[in-house]
C-alpha cells in the first residue's frame, strides 16, 4: 500500500510568505512536495469560510502565512486575520478537528528556510494524522430523489394558488424589498418557469415566517413550497447570498460529514447537574458554535443555554445532555440541503434513540420545530414527547410547582416564527411572563399571529432589508415603553443585536433595547 | 481596439521550461498535453524561456491566432515576471489582468528536484488551479487621479518652514499654516543650539523672511486647519483664520506640528517655588541676560520614562547638557549638576560636546527611578537630597535653581488632526508613519506625509532631514501630476449590504464610510484610497463586499479545482 500523502493549501501573502516560499526556491531548499498555494494579497483577505471550504473539499491540512505582526503590508491586516483565524479554530475545535489541520503562521520574505520547515512539520504530522475524513473520494453517496417542479406544485398544492396576492401583500420581506413577491413565485413555479424559478437569489430572502399562508384563502403552505423550491435550485447550484459568507452552512456541511467527536460541552460547569440516565433530553442546539461566531457582537448566548439548566436543576430535573448532538438540520433543510439535513437528522434520531428519553425539552424554536415537524415527514421518528421549554415552565407553574420572586420590570414579548405561527405556541412563554411578579407584559403592535420575524432565516439573504426590518421591529418593540425586549430565540436575539449594533443606522440610540431569553428572565427569577 | 468577448472564457496556457531549471524535473511536454484537456483551455504550448522575446511573441501570437481572451504563463513567479506577461497580453489587445500566473519553478521544481514525478503532478494541480482561477478573470482598469500642484504644509516652526521652501523651491505652490500669531515654533523660546551653541534666532531670522518673501507661499498666521476632506491629489482644505475663513486645494499635505514641552505642575515644586523651573524657561532667562545663582541643579527625565510616559525623548539630555555647558561657559565659577537616569548623547559631536561639558566643571550624578531626588527648603528649594547610586549613599547639594528637564510631548491638536486627515497616532499620541523602516515620513493614508517632532522628539538636524524627505515625497505625485489608484481593490454590492459597519471599522486606510442610498446608509469604499488588502470583504457578514482579482469565487475556484 502507498503512503499516505497529505494534501495541504497555503493561503500565502503576496508580500511575505509567498516572497518566503520563492526564497525557499532560489535557495533550492528541498520540501515534500504535498502542498498546493494560494496567492492573496493580504491575510486578511482569507475569511473564515475559505478555510473551512478547504477543509470540506478534502484538504487534509490547510496554512494560514502572513506577515510577522507589525510587518503588514496594508498595516494591521495580518492582525485581523488572526482574530478570524482565532475563531474559526475555535470553532474546528469544538467539531473535533485536530489542531494540526489547520494552522497559522507569520513567515517574513526572507525566511524562506521557515517556509520549507513549516511545511516539513504539517506533513509529517499529518502522515501520523491520516487523511481527512472530509475527503470526497471516502464519502459513500446519497441517493437522491430526482424532484421537478411539477412535483413541488403537486406536494404542495400551490396549483391551488388564486393569484389574490394576499401573501404578497402581507409578506414582510416584500414591505421592504418591493422586487420580491412570493405570488410571483408561485406563478412562475406554475407556469413551468424551471429556470426562472430556481436562478433567483431573491428565492432565498423568504423567511419561511408564515405570515403569508395563515392568510392564504386555498391554503397553500407557502413556506414549504419555497423549501422544495430552494432544494431543487440547490440542486443546480443556488444557494442565495449566505450570511456570514456561509461559513455557518459550511460549518453545519462539516459537522454532518463529520466521523469525530466534537467538543461542544466544554462550557458545562460542576455547577450545572446532568445526568446520563435521565428521561429528559436537553437539546442544547447550535449555541455552542454561535458564540465563537458571534462573538464580535458581544452576544453571550450560552448563558441561555446556562439559564435553561438552571431553571431545570431547580425543578429538580437532571437533564441528559448528548456530547456529539449535532446540528438539528434546520438551515441546511431550509437553505435546499437536503442531504445535509438527512444526515444530521439520522445521526441525531439515532442518538436519541439510543439514549432512551422520554421527552425532550428544547431552548430553540427551530430545534423544536425541525425535530417535530420535519424529521417524521423524513421518516425519522423518534418516539418521544417534545417541548419547548417555555411549555414546561408554564406546565410546572400551573400545577404550582414553581413560584418566582419579584422582578420589576416592564417588558414585551416578540414571537419567534419557529414558536408562534409554526407550532402555534403563543400562550406558554405570556403564561411564564405573567406568572413572575412584578414583570409588566405589554403587547407590541404586531403581536401573536401578527409578529413580525426579526429579518432573518437559515443564515440566508441578509441584507439592508433584513436590517430595515429589525430596526422596524425594534421600533415596534421600543414604542412599548418596556425595558426588556423577551424572545425564546437564540437567533432572534443575535439578529436583534446585529441590529443594534449597526453603524449605518441613524436611528442608533432609538432602537436600543435590552434583548433577552425568556430562559434568562426565568432564571433570575427563581426563588 | 476592439472589445475582447469575454462571456465564454478561451483560455491560453504556456508552459515555460526556463531552461533546465523547469524542465530538468517537471515533464513539460506531458503538463502540455494535461493542460490542453482542461475546461476551456483552447491552446496550451511550451516554450524554453516564455520571458525571452521568442517566448513573448509566442503570447501575443497565441491570442491572435486562437482568439484567447485569458492567458496563463505556468513559469517562475509572479513577483518578479508578471508585469512582463501582463505587458505582453496587453499589447496584443487583452486586459492586463486577464493574465493569471502559475508558479511551477520556485515553488515546484526548485523544491522538489529529487521526485520529478511528484513535481510534475503538482505542476498540474496548480495549472488546473490556476485555470480554474482565469476562467473567472475579469477586466479590470486603473483609474488616474489628477493631482492639484499645490500642497499644505502644517505648522510653521524650522521643520515646516523648511518643508514650505523645499517644495516652493520646486515650483509648487504652498500653503503653510502656523497656529501662532509668528512663524518659528519651539525655537523662538530656544535660547542656542547645540552642538554649534549658535544662537536660535540667527537661524529662524533669515529662514522666516526668505518663506515670506518667496512668491510661492503664502502662509496664514494665527490659523488652523478647520476640515480636510478628499484624498491625494484633491484634498479641500478649510482653514479657520483669526478673522476669517480660507479655502483652497492641495495635492498633498505635510504634516510639521512639532510637539509640546511638558510642564511639570506638582514635581519637585515647580509651580509653588520659584527658583523651579524648565529648561525652555531657563533658556528664556538666559536670553534676557538674567541672574541665575551660584549653584544650579538640574534634574532630567522628569514626567519621562515613567510608568506613564514610558518613552525617552531623545533631545532632553543635550538641552540640558548644553544649558549646563553655557551657565559653567558663562560663569565659570558657577556649580551645575546634572542628576540623571542614564544620558543620551548618540553621535561623534554630541559625545564630544558632552565630554566638553565635564572639562568645563559640569557634574553628573545618576539617579533611580525608585529614589528619585528630594527638594529641601521651604519658601524655595535650597538643597537637593539625592541618593548616589555609586557611593550608595545620599548626598545633599546646595540649590540656587533647579531646573527640570522635560520631555515633549504631543501636541494637544495632533487627536483633531488626526481624525481629520485620517492618519494614526501612537499610543503616546504622536503621529505614526505607514512603516517604521520602509516608509518613515509617509503615513498609510496616501499623499499625506510626516516629519519632525510631531511624530517623534527630534532635534533640529534631524527635522530638517526629515523636512526633506517629506517635502521629496510629497513632491512626487505632484510633479507627475497624477497618481494611478489599485485596481485590485474592493468593490461593494450596494443591494446586499446591510450597512452594519464591520467594514467601516476594519479598514487600514479609512477608505470605508457609510453614505446615504435611498434612505438608507450603505458601505462605500474611495477606490483612490483602498489598498486591495481585502481585509473588509472577508469580515462582511452579508457578503456585500468583493475584492477584484481575487473574488471569493476565484480563491474557492482554486479550492475546488485542487480536490476536483
Amino acid at each position: 500500500m502507498t503512503e499516505f500523502e497529505p494534501r495541504i493549501i497555503v493561503f500565502a501573502c503576496n508580500w511575505c510568505t509567498y516572497a518566503a516560499a520563492d526564497i525557499a526556491g532560489t535557495s533550492r531548499i528541498q520540501y515534500p512536495p504535498n502542498v498546493r498555494t494560494i496567492r492573496v494579497m493580504c491575510s486578511g483577505m482569507v475569511a473564515p469560510e475559505h478555510i473551512s471550504l478547504a477543509l470540506e473539499s478534502g484538504a487534509d491540512g490547510v496554512l494560514v502565512a502572513g506577515c510577522h505582526p507589525g510587518d503588514c503590508h496594508y498595516i494591521s491586516g495580518n492582525l485581523k486575520a488572526e482574530e478570524k483565524f482565532r475563531m474559526v479554530s475555535e470553532v474546528a475545535n469544538m467539531l473535533g478537528i485536530e489542531n494540526e489541520r489547520i494552522r497559522l503562521k507569520w513567515i517574513a520574505a526572507s525566511e524562506g528556510p521557515i517556509f520549507a520547515q513549516t511545511i516539513k512539520d504539517m506533513v509529517q504530522e499529518l502522515k501520523k494524522l491520516g487523511p481527512s475524513p472530509f475527503r470526497k473520494s471516502q464519502e459513500t453517496g446519497w441517493e437522491k430523489a430526482a424532484l421537478t417542479l411539477e412535483d413541488i406544485l403537486q406536494d404542495t398544492k400551490a396549483y391551488y394558488c388564486l393569484e389574490c396576492s394576499k401573501c404578497t401583500s402581507i409578506c414582510p420581506v416584500t414591505k421592504y424589498d418591493p422586487s420580491y413577491s412570493p405570488r410571483t413565485v408561485i406563478e412562475n413555479a406554475a407556469l413551468g418557469l424551471r429556470d426562472e424559478s430556481t436562478h433567483d437569489k431573491k428565492l432565498f430572502s423568504c423567511l419561511g415566517c408564515y405570515a403569508c399562508s395563515l392568510k392564504c384563502p386555498s391554503d397553500v403552505d407557502y413556506p414549504i413550497f419555497m423549501r422544495k423550491l430552494r432544494s431543487l435550485a440547490f440542486e443546480s447550484g443556488e444557494c442565495g447570498c449566505p450570511a456570514h459568507g456561509g461559513l455557518l452552512h459550511s460549518v453545519v456541511r462539516l459537522m454532518s460529514r463529520s466521523p469525530y467527536k466534537q467538543k461542544r460541552l466544554e462550557w458545562l460547569t460542576r455547577e450545572y447537574q446532568t445526568s446520563d440516565h435521565s428521561d429528559i433530553l436537553y437539546f442544547v442546539g447550535c449555541i455552542p458554535y454561535f458564540e465563537p461566531i458571534f462573538g464580535y457582537l458581544e452576544t453571550k448566548t450560552l448563558d441561555i443555554t446556562r439559564a435553561n439548566l438552571k431553571i431545570l436543576n431547580h425543578l429538580g430535573v437532571q437533564p441528559m445532555l448528548l456530547p456529539d448532538e449535532k446540528c438539528c438540520g434546520h438551515d441546511a433543510l431550509w437553505t435546499g440541503d437536503v442531504e445535509t439535513f438527512r444526515r444530521l437528522a439520522e445521526h441525531n434520531t439515532r442518538l436519541i434513540k439510543e439514549s432512551g428519553v422520554q421527552k425532550i425539552i428544547f431552548s430553540c424554536p427551530e430545534g423544536y420545530r425541525t425535530l417535530k415537524l420535519d424529521y417524521p415527514e423524513q421518516g425519522f421518528e423518534l418516539g418521544c414527547e417534545l417541548q419547548h421549554i417555555s411549555e414546561f415552565v408554564a406546565e410546572k407553574i400551573e400545577k404550582k410547582e414553581l413560584k418566582f420572586k419579584e422582578v420589576r420590570r416592564k417588558v414585551t414579548y416578540q414571537d419567534p416564527c419557529r414558536l408562534g405561527r409554526h407550532l402555534g405556541i403563543y400562550d406558554s412563554p405570556r403564561k411564564v411572563l405573567e406568572a413572575i411578579p412584578g414583570i409588566e407584559l405589554i403587547e407590541m403592535e404586531k403581536n401573536r399571529e401578527c409578529a413580525l420575524c426579526c429579518g432573518t432565516s437559515a443564515f440566508t439573504n441578509c441584507d439592508t432589508y433584513s436590517h430595515e426590518m429589525r430596526v422596524g421591529r425594534l421600533l415596534e418593540a421600543k414604542a412599548t415603553g418596556a425595558e426588556i425586549l423577551v424572545t425564546t430565540c437564540p437567533k432572534c436575539q443575535i439578529h436583534f443585536k446585529c441590529a443594534m449594533n449597526n453603524k449605518g443606522e441613524e436611528k442608533g440610540p432609538d432602537i436600543n433595547i435590552e434583548v433577552m431569553d425568556l430562559a434568562n428572565l426565568v432564571a433570575s427569577a427563581l426563588e | 481596439m476592439e472589445e475582447k468577448d469575454l462571456s465564454h472564457p478561451r483560455i491560453g496556457v504556456f508552459v515555460c521550461h526556463c531552461g533546465i531549471n523547469i524542465g530538468a524535473y517537471v515533464n513539460v511536454p506531458d503538463v502540455v498535453e494535461y493542460a490542453k484537456q482542461l475546461p476551456n483551455v483552447v491552446h496550451a504550448e511550451r516554450n524554453l524561456f516564455t520571458c525571452s522575446e521568442e517566448g513573448i511573441s509566442a503570447i501575443k501570437k497565441g491570442i491572435k491566432e486562437y482568439n484567447l481572451n485569458r492567458v496563463l504563463v505556468a513559469s517562475c513567479t509572479p513577483r518578479t515576471h508578471e508585469p512582463l506577461f501582463r505587458a505582453a497580453c496587453e499589447q496584443a489587445g487583452l486586459n492586463k489582468y486577464l493574465f493569471e500566473f502559475v508558479n511551477i519553478r520556485d515553488q515546484c521544481s526548485w523544491v522538489h528536484m529529487r521526485e520529478p514525478e511528484k513535481a510534475t503532478e503538482k505542476a498540474k494541480d496548480l495549472i488546473r488551479m490556476g485555470v480554474a482561477k482565469a476562467r473567472l478573470l475579469q477586466p479590470l482598469e486603473e483609474i488616474e487621479i489628477k493631482v492639484a500642484p499645490s500642497a499644505l504644509v502644517i505648522g510653521g516652526g524650522v521643520v515646516g518652514m523648511e518643508a514650505a521652501l523645499n517644495l516652493a523651491n520646486q515650483g509648487f505652490d504652498v500653503h503653510l499654516v502656523e497656529k501662532e500669531p509668528e512663524l518659528g515654533g519651539t525655537l523662538r523660546s530656544v535660547n542656542k543650539l547645540f552642538p554649534t551653541n549658535k544662537e536660535a534666532v540667527k537661524l529662524i531670522k533669515p529662514l522666516v523672511e526668505h518663506v515670506k518673501s518667496h512668491p510661492k507661499i503664502k502662509t496664514y498666521l494665527s490659523s488652523k486647519v478647520e476640515q480636510v476632506t478628499g484624498f491625494i491629489g484633491n484634498f479641500n482644505v478649510t482653514l479657520d483664520g483669526k478673522d476669517k475663513e480660507d479655502q483652497f486645494t492641495v495635492g498633498t499635505i505635510v504634516v510639521a506640528v512639532g510637539a509640546e514641552p511638558l510642564k511639570p505642575t506638582g514635581q519637585y515644586g515647580y509651580g509653588k517655588m520659584p527658583n523651579v523651573l524648565t529648561q525652555l524657561e531657563l533658556e528664556e532667562r538666559m536670553k534676557r541676560g538674567e541672574p541665575l545663582g551660584q549653584n544650579v541643579v538640574m534634574i532630567n527625565c522628569v514626567g519621562a520614562r515613567v510608568p506613564e510616559r514610558t518613552y525617552c525623548s531623545r533631545i532632553c539630555c543635550m538641552t540640558a547638557i548644553k544649558n549646563a555647558f553655557l551657565i559653567k561657559e558663562s560663569n565659570p565659577k558657577a556649580k551645575v549638576w546634572i542628576l540623571h537616569r542614564d544620558l543620551m548623547t548618540y553621535g561623534v559631536d554630541f559625545e564630544t560636546y558632552y565630554r566638553k561639558a565635564m572639562e568645563l566643571g559640569v557634574r553628573f550624578i545618576r539617579y533611580s527611578l525608585e529614589r528619585p531626588p528630594e527638594v529641601i527648603g521651604d519658601e524655595k528649594v535650597e538643597k537637593i537630597k539625592v541618593y548616589h547610586e555609586l557611593w550608595r549613599k545620599e548626598i545633599e547639594l546646595p540649590c540656587d535653581m533647579l531646573v527640570l528637564t522635560t520631555p515633549l510631548i504631543p501636541a494637544e491638536d495632533n487627536q483633531n488632526i488626526s481624525k481629520m486627515l485620517k492618519v494614526s497616532l501612537d499610543e503616546f499620541g504622536f503621529f505614526l508613519e505607514a512603516h517604521l523602516k520602509l516608509r518613515p515620513v509617509e503615513f498609510a493614508m496616501d499623499g499625506v506625509y510626516i516629519c519632525g517632532s510631531a511624530r517623534w522628539p527630534t532635534d533640529v538636524t534631524e527635522g530638517i532631514s526629515q523636512a526633506y524627505a517629506a517635502a521629496s515625497k510629497a513632491a512626487g505625485p505632484l510633479r507627475m501630476g497624477y497618481v494611478k489608484a489599485e485596481a485590485i481593490n474592493a468593490f461593494v454590492n450596494e443591494d446586499e449590504c446591510s450597512g452594519c459597519g464591520v467594514c467601516e471599522v476594519l479598514c487600514p486606510f479609512q477608505a470605508i464610510e457609510l453614505q446615504p442610498r435611498d434612505e438608507k446608509r450603505v458601505s462605500h469604499i474611495n477606490e483612490a484610497v483602498c489598498k486591495g488588502c481585502g481585509t473588509c470583504g472577508a469580515a462582511c457578514p452579508s457578503g456585500a463586499i468583493s475584492m477584484h482579482h481575487f473574488t471569493d469565487e476565484q480563491i474557492l475556484a482554486q479550492v475546488e479545482a485542487l480536490f476536483s
